[in-house]
């Protein structure tokens, strides 16, 4: 029984999610040793047969990229770390953490199956003291990615139990559709990194996602993956240094006492009565211009924010002066000139002040009383400057806009390139088609279009059908006739060259019997040979 | 390893000048397997900061959002912000669609030359494969010859 759509904001984690061809890895991990690249016997499958008849077939085994091949990742792929880059007053008693927007980001190269809930990620987020105490920045040049030389006294976590620090989210109920979903609302869903470490008061940090695996720190650091098997990047019982690269690094200082709740504590509630202003902004509509009367005596209406109180002012506006209707002649009046063949007759045309969303909702007047948010929208001063400032911000960004818009039409360019070039070849052979089959007589074009006929429909059937069933003989259209009739032929040079001339006057003739093939010569049938 | 056919001069000439064939094979899987799925309800605690002055506040039920309300914070959210998806041509394109325009290869049919019928020896197909079909059909029924040929299938009789 399936369960009911719940109707309460919820969240769902999950321990893994594994996309694509990896879905299909079969060494589960922890529990295997792991190979550097997981490897999938593809089979593909032949139109031929063999002698036998069974489908031909061939068998090769292909590898997806590990965590060895990667050498770095896109930071447009992070779209929140916990705290925030740079942030001096996180709460010590919180984790670090990291979110990827792509929900299978932190196993996409662990070449490895689930093992049941347990799948280890292939980085993992360090969270280590920025006070020279547990590390110092590498002096090697990036190759290619930057490195850090982590003391060998430095607590990091168990890599063998990383797989719990790692899970996939989802906004809403589980989709019974979990692929389409996310085809087509990404954003639903994401992957989150923890550092399980206890944080210090007072303490700045910096968290840094690392390779968990040595084929990837050896890919960090530009050295070459010789080993077959995969193994972690470091293990809790080390006692050197360690040179580990690291492909993404945000820093924060944790706070000395306290988190977000003891601040909000600090907080001293203020009466929204006793405030005046917020969530407002008085807006004088004394002297509209654009040849509106001034009106001294019109109130000032009050202009809405983002910021609200809890006790929001009441800003209805019962418009005294009949602004409304002016603004609604004024912004109806506007018209374009059109063609202006004769300007010393035509009107000039009316400018006035814009008719937001006109072009959108196809019109091109309001008035008063109008239902629907054309009049809402036009005819309140107030949301007119909201509208005012959209249109700022579409024509600061129209170029960007429109690009992104043909950006859409990505392959229109190839699409018009081949309709330009078939424009072409169309006209060239309309220029053939005028100068050479207008002309010729309905024989001539039979015998000229024999090589398509069998691809032109006449009714039911194609015209090679038709000449067939028909009682023209079939050689009369072939080719070597047609070389026969040729005109600088032997047979045309002898035929009388006054026009209307038609070497294939022939044709009709022999369709309506009027002449007749001779058969082959040689002996008859039925007679004996002398 | 390659592959050669015996062509007549009459094959030669009847053959277009340049026919696209798959070069390698690409595969792959939309499949998404997910672990054991854990739902939480999503709720935020309300406190109250008293004033030491006043009577205190005694602290309400949890709130819990609707699913509808939840659903529309998370498309303001900083997943839906992913540069990722919000940069570039992707900034403008609502995910799922694909390009309302594109130039494909055509298609090829064998069609019966009386009257341009699609016969079913194969479905639509590149021209090669096509031609492969009709082909090991005319080997198999030498009474066809002349009878069949490969069109696109816009030339086919719909």
């Amino acid at each position: 029984m399936s369960s009911p759509t719940p109707t309460q904001g919820q969240y769902v984690f999950l321990p893994w999610i594994q996309r694509g061809l990896s879905s299909f890895i079969i060494n589960p991990n922890p529990g295997a040793s792991l190979p550097t690249r997981a490897p999938l016997s593809v089979q593909l499958q032949f139109n031929s047969t063999t002698a036998a008849g069974t489908p031909d077939t061939a068998s090769v085994t292909a590898n997806l990229y590990g965590p060895g091949d990667v050498v770095g990742f896109s930071p447009d792929h992070v779209v929140r770390t916990e705290p925030l880059d740079l942030t001096t007053n996180f709460e010590s008693n919180y984790f670090a953490g990291i979110e990827f927007d792509q929900p299978d980001f932190p196993w996409l190269f662990t070449p490895a199956a689930p093992n049941q809930d347990q799948l280890i990620p292939w980085v993992s987020l360090i969270v280590l003291a920025d006070d020279g105490s547990e590390f110092t920045d590498s002096k090697l040049s990036p190759n290619p990615l930057p490195s850090i030389n982590i003391n060998a006294s430095t607590p990091l976590q168990d890599l063998s139990e990383s797989w719990n620090w790692a899970h996939a989210q989802i906004s809403g109920p589980m989709p019974a559709d979990l692929a389409g979903e996310l085809t087509n609302n990404p954003h639903i869903a994401i992957s989150r990194l923890i550092c399980p470490r206890l944080l210090n008061p007072d303490t700045a940090y910096r968290a840094f996602v690392v390779p968990t695996f040595d084929a990837g720190r050896n890919a960090g650091l530009g050295l070459p993956n010789t080993g077959a098997e995969l193994n972690f990047a470091w293990d809790t019982s080390r006692t050197g240094t360690l040179l580990l690269p690291y492909y993404y690094v945000f820093r924060f200082h944790t706070s000395d006492a306290g988190d977000f709740e003891s601040l909000v504590r600090r907080l001293t509630p203020i009466p929204s009565a006793s405030v005046s202003g917020v969530g407002e902004r008085a807006m004088n509509i004394t002297n509209p211009g654009l040849g509106i009367p001034e009106n001294s005596s019109e109130p000032p209406v009050q202009l809405g924010g983002a910021l609200q109180t809890t006790n929001p002012p009441n800003t209805a506006w019962a418009d005294p002066a009949g602004l409304q209707n002016q603004l609604a002649t004024l912004a109806s009046s506007s018209t374009d000139g059109g063609a202006d063949p004769n300007p010393s007759t035509t009107p000039d045309p009316t400018i006035g002040p814009p008719l937001y969303g006109r072009w959108y909702a196809g019109v091109n007047t309001v008035k008063v009383g109008d239902t629907g948010w054309m009049a809402d929208e036009n005819l309140d001063p107030r949301r007119r400057v909201a509208s005012g400032f959209g249109t700022l911000v579409i024509l600061q960004n129209l170029s960007a806009f429109l690009r992104g818009a043909w950006a859409q039409f990505s392959q229109l360019k190839g699409v018009n390139y081949f309709l330009r070039r078939c424009q072409a070849c169309r006209r060239t052979l309309q220029g053939v088609y005028q100068a050479s089959f207008t002309v010729a007589d309905a024989p001539t074009l039979l015998a000229w279009t024999q090589p398509v006929q069998a691809r032109i429909l006449t009714g039911s059937q194609t015209v090679a059908s038709v000449v067939q069933s028909s009682t023209l003989p079939a050689r009369t259209l072939s080719a070597a006739f047609r070389r026969l009739l040729r005109p600088y032929g032997p047979i045309c040079q002898r035929g009388d060259p006054t026009p209307p001339y038609s070497p294939y006057g022939i044709v009709p003739k022999l369709n309506n019997g009027t002449i007749a093939v001779a058969p082959p010569s040689g002996a008859m049938s039925g007679f004996g040979a002398y | 390893l390659a592959q050669f056919k015996n062509m007549s001069d009459g094959d030669k000439l009847a053959a277009q000048a340049f026919q696209p064939f798959n070069a390698g094979k690409i595969f792959g899987s939309s499949a998404i397997t997910p672990g054991t799925a854990s739902p939480m309800t999503l709720t935020y605690q309300t406190y109250y900061i008293d004033d030491p002055l006043m009577p205190t506040i005694r602290p309400g039920q949890l709130y819990t959002p609707q699913l509808s309300t939840m659903m529309s914070n998370v498309r303001q959210s900083s997943a839906a912000q992913a540069r990722a998806n919000n940069s570039g041509p992707l900034k403008y394109v609502n995910p799922g669609t694909t390009n309302p325009v594109a130039l494909n290869d055509p298609q090829y049919v064998v069609v019966n030359l009386s009257d341009l019928s699609t016969i079913t020896i194969t479905g639509p197909t590149s021209q090669g494969y096509a031609q492969a079909a009709l082909d090991a059909h005319l080997s198999a029924n030498p009474d066809d010859a002349g009878t069949m040929a490969v069109l696109p299938t816009y030339e086919a009789a719909s």
